[in-house]
C-alpha cells in the first residue's frame, strides 16, 4: 500500500486551515501587551486516513505548536481544524472530551511522558477507563495494549524507572492505543532514543499503523527519520508550510528554496553527485515576534528576487500532489486543462 | 492524615534497583535507605529522639507524671509561701499556686502537640486544596485564591489572633482555629508553585489529552508528587505552630487559665523569675528543645525527600 501511484487519494481525516497560534507577550504580569509571537501563523494541510504525514522543519518553526493547537492542550487564536465534521478549535469542554480520544499524541521525552509514581499498568488503565471498559476487564486489556506494542505483560507491575527509553515509548504508544484513536500525533517520538531503538520504534509504528488503519502525523526535524516513515511530507518555516508533497515528489523532486537547503543539510552515507549543489544555510532563523515581510524565507533565501520581499507567496499547486510557497516556482497548469 | 505511604519518593536515587520484582522489597529498602540517612545525620537523630519522646509523654503523660497537674499542694509551699524549687517530692520545684511543676510540664506537651499537630492538619489541607486548585485551573479561579492568600498573610497574626479571640473567648479550639487560619496560606503558596510546574509535566499534559478528568488528575496524579512536601511543611510547620500557641498563651489569649500550657506557664513565671527562676526556665527549655528538634526533623525530611532542595548543608 505504500507506493508512489496510489489510486484514488482516501478520504482527508483531519483538515487543518489557517491555523493560527499567536502567544501575546508582556513585559510585566498586567502589563500591556508589546509583542505577539506568531507560533503558527497560517498552517493547512489535510490528513487522509490511513496516511503518514511527516511534519519537518528547524526548532522553533511551530510544529510542536500545531500538534498541540491539533490536540487542544493549546488554544488556536485562529483557522479551524476539522475532523469528524467538528471544528475542534471550537469544542466546549464536554464536547472536547469526548472528541480526545479520536486524536492521540506520543509526547518527545519518554522519561517525562509517564507518571513516575503509577506503574504502568495503572497508566494504562486509564487510557481504558476512559474507552468505558469494565474494571474486571481491565487487567486482561492493559496486557493486551502491552502485547500489541511488543512488551510482556508483566510489564504491569513496573514503574517507568525501571523501563529504558524504548520501553517507555513502548508504554506511551500503547496508552495512545488505549483509547482505540483514528490519528496518532508523534511528537518528535523517536528523536530521543538512539539509532537502533529510534528503529524498532518506527518499525512499531508502521506497523500499527497499517494494521489498525491508524493516520500519523509525526513531527521530526530528522528528514531520514520521515523518508522512512511518511507518505507526504510537509515542511514548515517561521510558523508557515513552505511545501508539502509526497514522499517522493519532496525528498527526490524538492521545489521551495529552503526544502532543498534543509535536504543539503542531510549527511548523506554516499554522496548523490547527481542532487544539485545548493548554497548551505545561512544566519539564523528571524524570530517570531518580528518575523520578516514577504515571503518568510527572504532573508535566507539564496535566490530571493525582489518580489520576494514584498508579496506574501501562497501555498500553490506547483505539480500533482505537491504544493509549495514560492515566487520562483511556476504553478502547474490548473486542474483540467492539459 | 495525609498519606506518607511508602510513596514517600520515587526517585531514582533513592530508589534502589532491586533485581527482585514486586514491591516489598522496594519499599522496605526505601525505609531501610530513611533510616540510614538518618544514622548519619546526628543533628537529625537528635531531633528524631526528641521528637519521639515528646510523642510518648503527650500520649501516656497521665501515666507519666508524678502529680495530678491542677493540684494545688499544701506542702508545695515554702513556710513564708513562696514556690519550692527543684528536688525531693518535687523534681522541678512548684508554682506559686503550690503546683507541681513536671506534672504541668508533661500535661503541657499534650496541649502543645495536640494543638501543633490539629492546627496544622488543617491548615496543611486547606493549603494543599487552596494551591492545588488554584494552580491547577488557573485563570480567575487562580487570581481570586491566590490574592485571597495575600490578603490573608497580610493580617498581623497576633493583631488577629487578639481580635477574634476577644469575641469568640479563649479556649483550645479557638487556638487551634486561629493558627490554622493563619497559616494555611503558606502552604497554599508553596503548592500553587508546584502544581504550576507539575501541570506543565508532559505525563499530566498526556493524562488529559486521554481525556482524564480534570478532578482525577489532581488527586491520582498531581498530589503524589506533593506530598514529601507536604511532610516537610507539616513538621517545620508543628515548631512554629507551638510557638504560636506559646505567645498566645503568654499574653493570656490562648489555652485558658487552668489548662497547662508551657507558654502560659513562662508567663506566670516571669512574674517570679527573681526568687524562682525554675518556673521559667523549665518550660523555656521544653519549648525551645521542642521547635529545635521539630525544626532539625524537618530540615532532614526536606533533604532527603527532595535531593533538589538547593539548601544543602
Amino acid at each position: 500500500m505504500r507506493t508512489v501511484e496510489r489510486g484514488a487519494p482516501s478520504p482527508t481525516l483531519v483538515r487543518v486551515e489557517d491555523l493560527e497560534v499567536h502567544f501575546p507577550v508582556r513585559r510585566s504580569a498586567f502589563g500591556p501587551k508589546s509583542g505577539v509571537v506568531r507560533a503558527v501563523d497560517g498552517v493547512s494541510f489535510q490528513l487522509r486516513a490511513g496516511d503518514v504525514l511527516g511534519l519537518a522543519g528547524e526548532s522553533g518553526s511551530g510544529k510542536t505548536t500545531v500538534a498541540r493547537a491539533m490536540l487542544r492542550i493549546t488554544d488556536p487564536t485562529g483557522g479551524r481544524v476539522v475532523m469528524d465534521s467538528l471544528d475542534i478549535s471550537k469544542l466546549g469542554r464536554a464536547e472536547l472530551k469526548r472528541f480526545r480520544r479520536r486524536m492521540q499524541m506520543v509526547y518527545q521525552d519518554p522519561y517525562d511522558s509517564l507518571n513516575p509514581r503509577l506503574k504502568i499498568g495503572t497508566t494504562l488503565e486509564e487510557a481504558l477507563m476512559v474507552r468505558g471498559v469494565r474494571p474486571s476487564e481491565r487487567t486482561n486489556g492493559v496486557r493486551h495494549l502491552l502485547e500489541r506494542v511488543g512488551l510482556s505483560g508483566a510489564y504491569a507491575l513496573r514503574y517507568p524507572h525501571e523501563l529504558s527509553g524504548g520501553q517507555r515509548q513502548r508504554v506511551s504508544i500503547a496508552r495512545a492505543l488505549g483509547v482505540e484513536p483514528s490519528v496518532i500525533v508523534c511528537d518528535e517520538a523517536v528523536s530521543s532514543l538512539d539509532v537502533s531503538v529510534r528503529a524498532q520504534i518506527l518499525n512499531l509504528l508502521r506497523d500499527l499503523q497499517e494494521t489498525e488503519r491508524l493516520s500519523l502525523l509525526f513531527i521530526s526535524h530528522d528528514l531520514s527519520t520521515l523518508r522512512f516513515i511518511a507518505d507526504r511530507v510537509a515542511i514548515m518555516y517561521l510558523g508557515q508550510v513552505v511545501e508539502i508533497g509526497g514522499r517522493e515528489d519532496l525528498f527526490d523532486r524538492p521545489l521551495h528554496p529552503y526544502t532543498l537547503a534543509l535536504l543539503a543539510a542531510v549527511p548523506e552515507p554516499v554522496p548523490r553527485s547527481q542532487r544539485r549543489p545548493v548554497a548551505r544555510l545561512t544566519g539564523e532563523v528571524p524570530s517570531a515576534l518580528q518575523p520578516p515581510g514577504g515571503c518568510r524565507f527572504h532573508p535566507r533565501c539564496p535566490i530571493a528576487e525582489d518580489i520576494c520581499r514584498e508579496v506574501v507567496p501562497e501555498l500553490r499547486r506547483k505539480a500533482a500532489g505537491h504544493l509549495a510557497a514560492c515566487h520562483l516556482v511556476p504553478d502547474a497548469p490548473p486542474i483540467g486543462v492539459p | 492524615m495525609l498519606s506518607s505511604g511508602p510513596e514517600l519518593s520515587d526517585r531514582s536515587a533513592v530508589a534502589p534497583e532491586s533485581g527482585t520484582r514486586g514491591e516489598t522489597p522496594v519499599m522496605l529498602s526505601r525505609w531501610s535507605l530513611l533510616l540510614r540517612s538518618l544514622l548519619h545525620d546526628p543533628p537529625a537523630l537528635a531531633g528524631a529522639v526528641v521528637v519521639l519522646v515528646l510523642l510518648i509523654v503527650a500520649v501516656f503523660g497521665s501515666l507519666l507524671a508524678p502529680h495530678n497537674p491542677y493540684t494545688g499542694f499544701g506542702n508545695g509551699l515554702s513556710k513564708i509561701g513562696a514556690p519550692l524549687p527543684p528536688g525531693g517530692r518535687f523534681p522541678l520545684g512548684t508554682d506559686p499556686n503550690g503546683r507541681d511543676v513536671l506534672s504541668r510540664l508533661i500535661f503541657g506537651a499534650r496541649i502543645s502537640l495536640t494543638i501543633g499537630v490539629a492546627a496544622n492538619g488543617i491548615a496543611t489541607l486547606i493549603g494543599l486544596l487552596v494551591g492545588l486548585v488554584a494552580g491547577y485551573i488557573g485563570g480567575w479561579v487562580d487570581t481570586v485564591l491566590m490574592r485571597l492568600t495575600d490578603v490573608v498573610m497580610a493580617f498581623p497574626i497576633l493583631l488577629f489572633a487578639i481580635a477574634l479571640i476577644a469575641v469568640t473567648g479563649p479556649s483550645e479550639t479557638n487556638v487551634i482555629l486561629v493558627i490554622a487560619f493563619l497559616y494555611w496560606t503558606y502552604v497554599a503558596r508553596v503548592i500553587h508553585g508546584m502544581v504550576l510546574s507539575l501541570k506543565e509535566r508532559e505525563f499530566v499534559t498526556a493524562t488529559r489529552t486521554l481525556g482524564i478528568s480534570g478532578r482525577r488528575i489532581m488527586f491520582r496524579h498531581i498530589v503524589p508528587h506533593l506530598v514529601p512536601a507536604l511532610i516537610v511543611y507539616f513538621t517545620l510547620g508543628v515548631a512554629s505552630t507551638i510557638l504560636i500557641e506559646a505567645s498566645l498563651s503568654y499574653i493570656g489569649i490562648g489555652v485558658p487559665v487552668p489548662i497547662p500550657s508551657w507558654g502560659q506557664m513562662i508567663a506566670q513565671g516571669q512574674d517570679y523569675y527573681q526568687i524562682a527562676p525554675w518556673l521559667f526556665i523549665f518550660p523555656g527549655i521544653a519549648l525551645v528543645a521542642t521547635v529545635l528538634a521539630f525544626n532539625l526533623v524537618g530540615d532532614w525530611l526536606r533533604d532527603v525527600l527532595d535531593p533538589t532542595t538547593p539548601q544543602k548543608r
